[in-house]
């Protein structure tokens, strides 16, 4: 029995890979947990916290749009038309590590750090290249921050006695999204989706205070925010193909997310140690989240290149709640506008035709820029923009359509005018791509 | 070539992931744009609603028989004193035996030759120039120690003898009466002894101070022909009276053995409702008024303290501090006890009915300390470190 050399050249790739991305793993990790959920942006802590969106490990370094990206080594979730697409069973996911320096006029920079998960996806095709489905758990929103204030308490006035203490502002949870969609290819060139989403999360802002000295007992307040609703999101796309030449194809892609109201549920505790009161009673409302549209396309001239422009439009300044928020008073949406996020990227793979290498010919290299319009701010007369570029590269796996992707995304948000911050992110992603042929029946017998 | 590439770059996201953890240095940038959801700590003083003398007397009987489970007084008071600043006090005490030791046969045999009581003289108040003398007697009813008070009705026993103290003696050896030895002589070498024979009572017959006995140091020697069984002491108890005292109205009493200080606060008060306890003293500054000290007098003074939490319907009595007058007078207990208690206080839990004050049960004794009354000569004051909830 022969063996073929390319199969066991790629083998050797992925006895490292497999590797690689455990030794990730562990050193992600500790910062996951210990760092974790309190080391982002101030900004998270505005509204239901920073919007959060992840299509797949493909479209994250393309500047995170993809709408009308069509693929059978990745499954766009983004779009639930694309889910048509699918001829292997599929496992997508990955996780974040944020780096943020935080900075403002005269005063000293914060640096924060903290990892999260970007989303665990799962999709199949009911018949291939025709009808798939896709089931994704991933953030919608991110509450993540921390701010920590020094200070010195009198404890005895008669003696002149004082400790020191630090006051830590902790945000942390988000909604996160659970969702279920099905698409289907009506024709060979348009393919329409729906997809069902759950959203669901807790919100908390804490105030913990310590004191150095062990005597004096710490202490914190918390507010924490239930929400749960479902919204449903509607999704096409159409191909044009052969426009300018016989191997290209351009894509058009859109979606529609429809306006939810979110169940609320507010309760604030009083704690010190493991010790924890709730104060009062819970208060109960509804925040209602507003529709959304995105608009896609994307461009093949051959089997090579692939380009990607989109953008995304939520209806923020309609936004209403029942229970205040950061930056929101009940019935003054005047810290709300409406969200804009416009994103492009390129993908190449270079030795797909320069090399016998099958392993050569499937690696990628991604490219791409953001802009994203946050949907609130704390000052009224300025609006916080985020902007990025990012890129990435895509290592084969030993079977097709499996990989990891790692992409890298470096970018600021806000500004130092009008007392306000500027942060600085570097973010490191890694994702692993699974792709496997099952439920299918054996053909030879 | 290219799996070393690959490599290379797989590295050195490992490192980049690695040191870019490595820089998390948090700082208050940022806090102008997070509404508090409570202030900084601050501090919130608290003057009692109520500082008075107790209706409850101090507890002085103690249970000092088994090592670990003594409770209690560990001291008893006899004798009589006319202190010309305090008023007139009087002290009765009494003590219960328990045998911790296996009889020999020689001495169930009997007969009891002579009985010996050895006390342990460890305190004095009121005149130590001259000798007091004072009557034992036999108590002929149970009685309990253990969380007693100074003002319990007791039923006293046929007189056996009387004693002449010094009051600045360390020891005292009485050997009692042939004849009540005689009476005795089964019981005291029964099996039952311990259970059946209910001690002795002591009580003034004249002279002019009050003497402590240290029960743990004190006990009873049996003795028969060739054996001699030593018993010690399985319980004491005092009671204490004091006719009214001219206290000066700007000063509260507080007069170990007798007395105990309730103080009571306003633990619904919106400065501290609801609110982060980080720490909690309570202060008291003691006072020295000028007092008539004949010669050879001698009145100690209270210089510990203890503070209690008193809980529940059931008075249920937790020490939280224990405090010490310093060199400038001031008395303050401070301690983590005190902040729980207080913390659990204002978020409606732990159920505090009031503070009391009092001198440490197990050293009773006849010490006094004047408080300030007023919050502006420096009466007591509960000092807390609070973070309030907005």
């Amino acid at each position: 029995m022969r063996r073929n050399p390319t199969a066991l050249h790629t083998s050797n790739h992925v006895n490292f890979i497999v590797p690689t991305i455990l030794v990730l793993m562990v050193a992600l990790a500790p910062t996951v947990s210990a760092q974790g959920l309190t080391g982002g942006s101030i900004y998270s802590r505005f509204g239901i916290g920073q919007r959060e969106s992840y299509s797949s490990p493909r479209a994250q370094a393309m500047g995170g749009g993809g709408l009308a990206l069509r693929s059978v080594t990745f499954t766009n979730h983004a779009n639930p038309a694309s889910l048509s697409d699918q001829i292997l069973t599929r496992f997508a996911g990955g996780l974040t590590y944020e780096s943020l320096t935080e900075s403002a006029t005269g005063a000293k920079e914060s640096r924060l750090a903290s990892g999260y998960l970007n989303a665990l996806q799962l999709s199949f095709p009911l018949k291939s290249r025709k009808l798939g489905i896709g089931i994704s758990f991933e953030p919608y929103s991110r509450v993540s921050y921390r701010v920590d204030n020094a200070g010195i308490a009198s404890i005895d006035p008669e003696n002149e006695s004082q400790e020191s203490f630090v006051t830590s502002h902790t945000g942390n949870g988000g909604i996160q999204k659970i969702s279920g969609g099905l698409g289907a290819a009506l024709t060979p060139d348009l393919s329409i989706g729906i997809r069902a989403d759950f959203l669901f999360g807790i919100l908390e802002e804490k105030q913990q205070t310590d004191f150095q000295n062990v005597n004096l007992r710490d202490g914190n307040l918390a507010s924490s925010t239930r929400l749960r609703g479902l919204t449903g999101t509607l999704g096409i796309r159409y191909v044009l193909s052969t426009l300018f030449s016989d191997q290209d194809a351009l894509s058009l892609g859109a979606t529609y997310t429809l306006p939810v109201s979110l169940a609320g549920e507010r309760v604030f505790t009083i704690g010190q140690g493991e010790s924890t009161d709730t104060l009062g009673t819970s208060v109960n409302g509804d925040v209602h989240l507003p529709w959304a549209l995105g608009f896609g396309v994307a461009y093949q001239p051959n089997s090579i290149w692939t380009v990607v422009a989109d953008i995304q439009y939520e209806n923020w300044s309609a936004f209403e709640s029942d229970l205040p928020l950061p930056g929101y008073v009940v019935g003054d949406t005047r810290g709300f506008s409406d969200r804009v996020r416009i994103s492009a990227g390129g993908e190449v793979y270079p030795f797909a035709r320069r090399s016998l290498n099958l392993f050569l010919q499937r690696v990628a290299f991604r490219l791409g820029g953001y802009i994203d319009q946050s949907y609130v701010t704390p000052d009224i007369n300025q609006e916080i923009k985020a902007y990025g570029v990012t890129g990435g590269v895509s290592i084969p796996g030993i079977t097709g359509g499996t990989s990891l992707d790692m992409h890298i995304d470096i970018g600021r948000r806000g500004t130092t005018d009008n007392g306000l911050i500027r942060d600085k992110f570097v973010r490191f992603g890694i994702n692993v791509n699974f792709g496997d042929l099952w439920f299918d029946r054996a053909r030879l017998r | 070539m290219v799996s070393f590439h690959l490599r290379l770059l797989c590295s050195g996201l490992i490192c980049s992931l690695v040191l870019v953890g490595c820089g998390d240095d948090p700082s208050n940038i940022g806090l102008g744009l997070v509404d508090v959801q409570a202030g900084e700590p601050v501090l919130v003083t608290l003057v009692p609603t109520s500082f008075e003398t107790s209706s409850d007397a101090d507890i002085t009987g103690g249970f000092l028989a088994v090592t670990l489970l003594r409770e209690g007084a560990n001291r008893f008071l006899v004798g009589t004193t006319v202190d010309p600043a305090l008023g007139t006090l009087t002290a009765e005490g009494r003590l219960s035996f328990v045998a911790l030791e296996a009889a020999s046969d020689d001495f169930r045999n009997g007969p009891v030759s002579s009985v010996v009581l050895t006390m342990d003289l460890n305190y004095v108040y009121g005149d130590t120039l001259t000798p007091i003398t004072v009557r034992l007697s036999s108590i002929s009813d149970e009685w309990s120690a253990a969380g007693t008070r100074a003002d319990t009705v007791l039923n006293v026993g046929a007189s056996i003898m009387e004693i002449e103290l010094d009051p600045t003696a360390d020891l005292a050896e009485i050997e009692l009466p042939s004849t009540w030895v005689s009476a005795n002589d089964v019981l005291l070498r029964s099996e039952t002894f311990s259970s059946d024979f209910r001690g002795f009572h002591l009580s003034h017959v004249d002279g002019n101070a009050v003497v402590g006995v240290s029960g743990g140091s004190s006990f009873l020697s049996i003795a028969v022909p060739g054996d001699t069984l030593r018993v010690s002491v399985d319980k004491i108890l005092t009671t204490v009276s004091r006719d009214a005292s001219a206290t000066p109205a700007e000063f509260l009493l507080l007069q170990d053995g007798i007395d105990i200080i309730a103080v009571e606060l306003d633990f619904e008060t919106d400065e501290i409702l609801n609110n982060l306890i980080h720490h909690a003293l309570f202060r008291l500054n003691t006072a020295l008024p000028i007092l008539d000290t004949p010669t050879g007098f001698s009145r100690p003074q209270l210089t510990n303290m203890d503070l209690v939490a008193i809980t529940g319907s059931d008075e249920f009595r937790t020490v939280l501090a224990e405090g010490q007058v310093d060199d400038d007078g001031i008395l303050t207990f401070q301690s983590t006890n005190l902040s729980i208690a207080m913390q659990n206080t204002v978020l409606g839990r732990g159920d505090l009915v009031r503070f009391e004050l009092h001198a440490p049960i197990e050293d009773n004794s006849l010490d006094f300390v004047f408080f300030e009354r007023n919050s502006g000569t420096g009466g007591p004051r509960l000092i807390l470190t609070v973070t309030e909830v907005r």
